[in-house]
């Protein structure tokens, strides 16, 4: 087997190093805007390594402000690195942060959305903060001086609801769009066997599909992570269902995250009954070690007396 | 309880229709603040998407399953995986980048040419309507050269993500359209 790469490839592939050995230099390790030490993403108009949440606000702004890259997922040209090099966040901090008045303070990491973006409209747009500029305006969203990074942050809910027969309602939760997944899980629902029959009036056969979602917490399967709940198809008179359907979820975090599965009994007229619950501790899968590589699971369905189900696993990494 | 069976005999009766729609586009383009306006009627102000999304929308009798796939260079390789069954592609352009307007089109001709597309209608909608030197729909459709494609069924919509004009305009589009 001959394995083809064009130069193109190449050149983009030195260039992909390049980035990261710039992005290492410590003052771009730390995020130009709020000072977290995580930087994957720059504003290549800026010439500054950002974090995900800064990289965010500065997305919302419009291209003709600040062009945001990943340095990691995208591609870059060269005239693009050699800004990252030129500027940094050091140099573009010594400019743009010059003279920064004692009552705008810096976003930290947990700031909210609404500082965040106060704060980085007026250190890129109105360049408030450049030395000899006017004194800016108050902001409205920062905390006051003596507040200084102590930002609210609303507590986790605690779901009193029982585990079981509520994958169905469950709802994307409110930070829709606010989550960085690690990676992708590759889920083939293969099949269902020795299932309980639930039409008992009549040919002693089910109707089940399957939901399944991805999320952090092992006794809350209405915590899913935004976005990563999915229903398969229903199969028709069988206690036996064949799939064979691809159903993936993205995840965070290889060590923590649960996939809930629940299978129902489908019912045009009446409401769907429940045929079992299963809640799938990802560290238990081992797939960390195994990459690309596919993991046969047969689990026994749990809250019924009857019922496994086959599914195929295998982890894409997006980092 | 008479009352519910009925209710639940008409909702039987009227079953909804069911689609599955793949949105792509370039990074920053508005895909996350699209699929979340049309779900939840929220503005959400999103991280770049580092994988995908998926949400159920009803509308006009049909539940849509959107896709909702990260744009970045490397993450685009993984759009064929979501290509089949789709019934619609929704691409989403970022009207205010002039710079990329040429890599939006590439790429939409090189994933139209995937065979398991063949019989996918396209809806693309041309966001951000709203920033200043936004180009319109029909510049849009020029320099995306969709006039060339000819063996499809497509339509542009100018949108504004963030405001929801435009959204279910779109939709009522693919509504009417879907075999």
């Amino acid at each position: 087997m001959t394995i083809h790469v064009s130069n193109k490839d190449i050149v983009q592939e030195d260039f992909g190093s390049k980035i990261l050995g710039i992005k290492s230099k410590p003052d771009n390790e730390v995020c130009c805007d709020c000072s977290c030490g995580e930087t994957t993403w720059a504003s290549t108009t800026f010439g500054c390594f950002l974090c995900i949440n800064c990289s965010g606000v500065h997305r919302s702004l419009g291209t003709h402000v600040s062009k945001v890259k990943s340095v990691t997922l995208d591609s870059w040209s060269l005239e693009e690195i050699r800004s990252m090099e030129l500027w940094g966040n050091k140099r573009v901090n010594n400019m743009f942060e010059s003279n920064v008045p004692s009552y705008y303070t810096k976003p930290i990491e947990e700031a909210p959305y609404e500082y965040r973006l106060e704060y980085i409209t007026a250190k890129y747009i109105y360049q408030h903060f450049v030395k000899s500029a006017m004194p800016p305006p108050v902001p409205i969203n920062t905390p006051l001086p003596n507040l200084t990074g102590s930002y609210k942050t609303t507590p986790k809910k605690s779901s009193t609801k029982k585990a079981s027969q509520s994958l169905r309602k469950a709802e994307p939760n409110k930070n829709v769009g606010q989550v960085e997944f690690s990676g992708i899980l590759n889920i083939i629902l293969k099949r269902g066997i020795d299932m309980k029959p639930m039409n008992t009036t009549t040919n002693w056969l089910s109707d089940p599909y399957v939901i399944l979602g991805a999320g952090p917490d092992f006794n809350d399967c209405m915590n899913i992570h935004p976005g990563q709940l999915s229903k398969s198809e229903v199969k028709r008179k069988t206690l036996n269902p064949e799939w064979n359907q691809r159903m993936c979820c993205c995840i965070c975090s290889l060590d923590t995250d649960v996939i809930h599965i629940e299978v129902w009994d489908y019912d045009k007229l009446s409401a769907h009954e429940f045929m079992g619950e299963y809640h799938l501790q990802l560290c238990d899968l081992d797939i960390l070690n195994q990459k690309d590589q596919k993991v046969n699971v047969c689990i026994s369905l749990q809250s019924v007396e009857r019922g496994c189900i086959e599914l195929e696993i295998s982890y894409h990494s997006l980092k | 309880m008479g009352n519910l069976n009925l209710k639940q005999l008409l909702e039987g009766l009227f079953k909804n229709k069911e689609a599955r729609i793949l949105m792509v586009g370039l990074d920053a383009a508005g895909k996350t603040t699209i699929l979340y306006k049309l779900k939840l009627d929220e503005t959400v102000t999103p991280v770049p998407t580092i994988g995908f999304n998926v949400e159920t929308v009803q509308y006009k009798k049909i539940t849509f399953t959107m896709w909702d796939v990260g744009g970045q260079d490397k993450l685009r390789l993984l759009w064929r995986h979501y290509y089949a069954n789709t019934n619609a592609v929704i691409f989403v352009i970022d009207s205010n980048d002039r710079d990329r307007i040429g890599e939006a089109k590439d790429e939409l001709h090189k994933m139209l040419q995937d065979s398991q597309l063949a019989d996918s209608i396209l809806l693309v909608f041309a966001n951000k309507q709203d920033l200043p030197n936004a180009m319109d729909a029909n510049d849009v459709k020029n320099k995306l050269d969709l006039l060339n494609l000819k063996q499809r069924t497509w339509f542009i919509q100018p949108c504004c993500a963030t405001t929801g004009e435009g959204l279910f305009d779109g939709l009522d589009w693919l509504a009417s359209n879907l075999k």
